[in-house]
C-alpha cells in the first residue's frame, strides 16, 4: 500500500460519517415528510417519531434500497439478514430515550459490512481504506438555546428532524494524513451525488466524527464536525495539538472533543456513555429483513452510472485525459454541464478544458467556503447562470479564432454577471472594455436612481451590490469593466452611509 | 447477581437520583427478579436451538410516500413549551 501526500504511518485517523438520505420523501420509520428544513418547530412530527407509547415504527423500503446502493458502491458485503437495535441513552433530542440503529456485536446485521475504497490521487499514488460497517439509523431532534449555550438554563427541542433516515459509514483507522481524509470525503460526496440519494450541499445533510491517535498514544474522538470541508481542518488541528502535547512530555488522554467551527479548534466535551452503557438490544418492533441475492441483484441493476464508470466513459468515448475526466466527475454538476454542453458543440476536449480550467478556476476564486464537500452557495448561484450553451459558445469562439483565450475569460465574467450569451457579448464589444470612469458614472447613477431599494439594501448587505452590478452590465451591453463598476458602487455606498442619507 | 454499585450506575444512566437506602432496596428487588428468571434455566429445551427471531419478507415494508400527521398539535401534551419549542433540561 503506497500512501498519498505527506502521510505519517504513526498517525491513524478513522471516520464516522453520517449522511441523511435527503432524496427520501418520508422519514425512516413513519410517514412524516423527510424534508424538515425551514419548518416551524415541532410541526413535522407524528406519534411515531415523537415516541408515543403504543406506536409502531414501519420501515421505509426505499431507505434500505438507498443504503444498500451505497454499501455496494463502497464494496461492502450485504448480510442476508438485516436487523435493527435499540441504543439506549437519555438525552432531550431523543424522544423515545433510545435510538433505533444497527449493531454488529452479536451478529453481522447492518446493511453493509467489510467494505473497501481505493483512494487514488491525481499523481497516480493510491491506498486502500477499509470500511468497517454501513448502517441505517434515525436522526435525533435538534436542540437550540436561548442566547448562548453556556448562559441558557434549559434546552429548546425541535423534533422535526427526529426520525429522518441517516446512513452511518464507519471506516477503519486507515488514514495517515488529513489530505487523505479530504480525498475520501470528496469521493464520497461525488458518489452520493451520482447515486442521487443525498445532497451534501444541504445544511446538516452530512456530518462527520473523526478519531485521531498518534503511535501508541490514546485515541481522541472529534465530534460535531458539520461539514466535509471542516473535517480536514479539525483533523489537522488535532494532530498538531497531540504532537505539541507529546513534545512537552504530556500524556494524551483518551477523550471526546468537540470541533468549534467558529474558533477552528477542538475543545473538550462532556464525558459520554461507554459502549456497554448503551445496553443495545434487538428492536422488537421491527422484524429482521431477509435479503436474498436476487434483491441485491435488483438493487445493482437499478443503480445509476457511478463516478468510476463515468470517468472510464469520458476517457473512452470523448478521448478526455484521465485527469480531466476525474476532475469533471469529482463534482457531478461539472460533469453534467460538460455532457450538456457538448450537445451544442461537439469538441469534447475543448469544452472539457473550458470547464476544468477556466470555469472551475473562477468558481474557486469566488468560493465563499460554504458548508460541504461540493460547491458552495455562491458557486451554485454562479452555476445557475452558466448554461451549457454559454460554455459551448465560449469554446467555439476561441476555437474559431474569433477571440483569444484572455478575452474569452473576460467574457465568462460578463456571462456570469449578465447571463448574456457569449456571442451577443462579442458583438456588443466591438470596442475595448468600458473602463473609463466618467463614461461609467452616468450608467452607475442611472442604476442607483432606478434601483433605490436595492441600493439601500446594499448599505447593510454587500450581496445586493451584485444585483446592481448586473444592471450596470446590462445597460452597458456587457462592456463595462465589472471590477471597476463594483468599486464605484462601493464608493457610492460608503459615501451614502457616511452622510446618512 | 448485581451489587449496589451497578444499580447506582444504572440510576445514573437513567438520570434518576437515588438515596443510599433506595439503592439498597432496589438492588435487593432486582436480585429477586433475576433469581426468578433463573427458573427458565431449569427448562429443558434441548440443544442447537436457533434463537427465535421474527423476520419478514423484504417486500413487506412501507413505500416511501409522505403523509403529514394532521390529527393534532404535537405540543398539546407538553408541559413546558416556549414558542413552538419544547423546553427540556440542559444536559451538562
Amino acid at each position: 500500500m503506497t500512501s498519498i501526500g505527506n502521510s505519517d504511518a504513526r498517525v491513524r485517523i478513522g471516520l464516522e460519517i453520517h449522511c441523511q438520505l435527503t432524496a427520501l420523501r418520508s422519514k425512516l420509520f413513519c410517514t412524516c415528510p423527510a424534508d424538515y428544513r425551514g419548518k416551524e418547530p415541532n410541526t413535522n412530527v407524528c406519534p411515531v417519531c415523537l415516541g408515543m407509547p403504543g406506536t409502531l415504527p414501519l420501515l421505509n423500503r426505499r431507505a434500505i434500497e438507498y443504503a444498500m446502493m451505497l454499501a455496494l458502491v463502497l464494496n461492502c458485503k450485504i448480510p442476508s439478514r438485516i436487523t435493527f437495535y435499540r441504543k439506549n441513552y437519555f438525552y432531550p433530542d431523543l424522544p423515545k430515550n433510545f435510538q433505533i440503529t444497527q449493531y454488529n456485536a452479536y451478529e453481522q446485521a447492518s446493511v453493509g459490512v467489510d467494505g473497501v475504497v481505493e483512494l487514488d490521487d491525481l499523481d497516480g499514488s493510491s491506498k486502500t481504506i477499509r470500511i468497517r460497517r454501513l448502517q441505517l439509523e434515525e436522526d435525533p431532534g435538534r436542540l437550540a438555546y436561548d442566547g448562548s449555550i453556556d448562559r441558557s438554563n434549559y434546552a429548546l427541542v425541535d423534533y422535526n428532524r427526529a426520525g429522518v433516515a441517516l446512513v452511518e459509514i464507519v471506516s477503519e483507522p486507515d488514514f495517515n494524513a488529513p489530505n487523505e481524509v479530504r480525498l475520501f470525503l470528496n469521493r464520497l460526496a461525488s458518489i452520493l451525488e451520482h447515486l442521487g440519494i443525498c445532497n451534501p450541499a444541504l445544511e446538516g445533510a452530512v456530518r462527520c466524527d473523526a478519531n485521531v491517535s498518534i503511535g501508541e498514544q490514546a485515541r481522541v474522538e472529534i465530534k460535531n464536525i458539520n461539514s466535509f470541508k471542516d473535517v480536514e481542518r479539525a483533523v489537522t488541528f488535532e494532530i498538531t495539538r497531540q504532537r505539541s502535547l507529546a513534545a512537552r512530555g504530556i500524556e494524551i488522554r483518551g477523550e471526546t472533543r468537540h470541533w468549534d467551527d467558529a474558533r477552528r479548534i477542538t475543545v473538550q466535551a462532556r464525558a459520554k456513555e461507554e459502549e456497554e452503557d448503551y445496553r443495545y438490544f434487538p428492536e422488537p418492533d421491527i422484524p429482521s429483513i431477509v435479503i436474498s441475492s436476487k434483491d441485491v441483484e435488483a438493487i445493482k441493476a437499478s443503480m445509476p452510472e457511478l463516478p468510476h464508470a463515468r470517468v472510464e466513459r469520458f476517457v473512452n468515448v470523448y478521448s478526455l485525459s484521465r485527469d480531466t475526466a476525474k476532475i469533471l466527475v469529482g463534482e457531478k454538476h461539472l460533469a453534467d454541464l460538460f455532457e450538456a454542453s457538448i450537445k451544442y458543440y461537439d469538441n469534447a476536449r475543448s469544452v472539457a478544458n473550458w470547464i476544468v480550467t477556466d470555469l472551475k478556476g473562477y468558481l474557486e476564486r469566488y468560493d465563499d467556503g460554504g458548508g460541504d464537500g461540493s460547491s458552495s452557495s455562491s458557486n451554485s448561484v454562479i452555476l445557475a447562470k452558466v448554461t451549457p450553451k454559454h460554455i459551448a459558445e465560449l469554446a467555439m469562439l476561441v476555437d474559431s479564432g474569433k477571440i483569444n483565450r484572455a478575452t474569452a475569460r473576460q467574457i465568462l465574467q460578463r456571462v456570469i454577471a449578465t447571463g448574456m450569451l457569449p456571442s451577443a457579448i462579442v458583438q456588443s464589444i466591438n470596442v475595448d472594455m468600458l473602463s473609463n470612469k466618467d463614461e461609467l458614472a452616468s450608467i452607475v447613477d442611472k442604476v442607483i436612481e432606478e434601483e433605490r431599494k436595492a441600493f439601500m439594501d446594499a448599505l447593510s448587505n454587500e450581496k445586493a451590490l451584485n444585483y446592481l452590478l448586473g444592471k450596470v452590465m446590462r445597460y452597458s451591453n456587457g462592456r463595462a469593466d465589472p471590477k471597476l463598476v463594483l468599486s464605484m458602487l462601493k464608493e457610492r455606498v460608503i459615501g451614502t452611509s457616511k452622510t446618512g442619507q | 447477581m448485581v451489587g449496589v454499585e451497578e444499580v447506582r450506575h444504572l440510576a445514573h444512566l437513567a438520570r434518576i437520583g437515588m438515596k443510599e437506602e433506595e439503592l439498597r432496596l432496589y438492588t435487593e428487588q432486582i436480585n429477586e427478579i433475576l433469581t426468578y428468571f433463573n427458573m427458565l434455566d431449569e427448562l429443558d429445551i434441548g440443544n442447537d436451538i436457533e434463537p427465535y427471531r421474527m423476520s419478514r419478507e423484504y417486500k413487506a415494508m412501507r413505500d416511501d410516500i409522505p403523509v403529514a400527521f394532521s390529527a393534532g398539535n404535537a405540543l398539546s401534551n407538553a408541559k413546558n413549551v416556549k414558542g413552538r419549542f419544547i423546553k427540556a433540561p440542559k444536559m451538562g
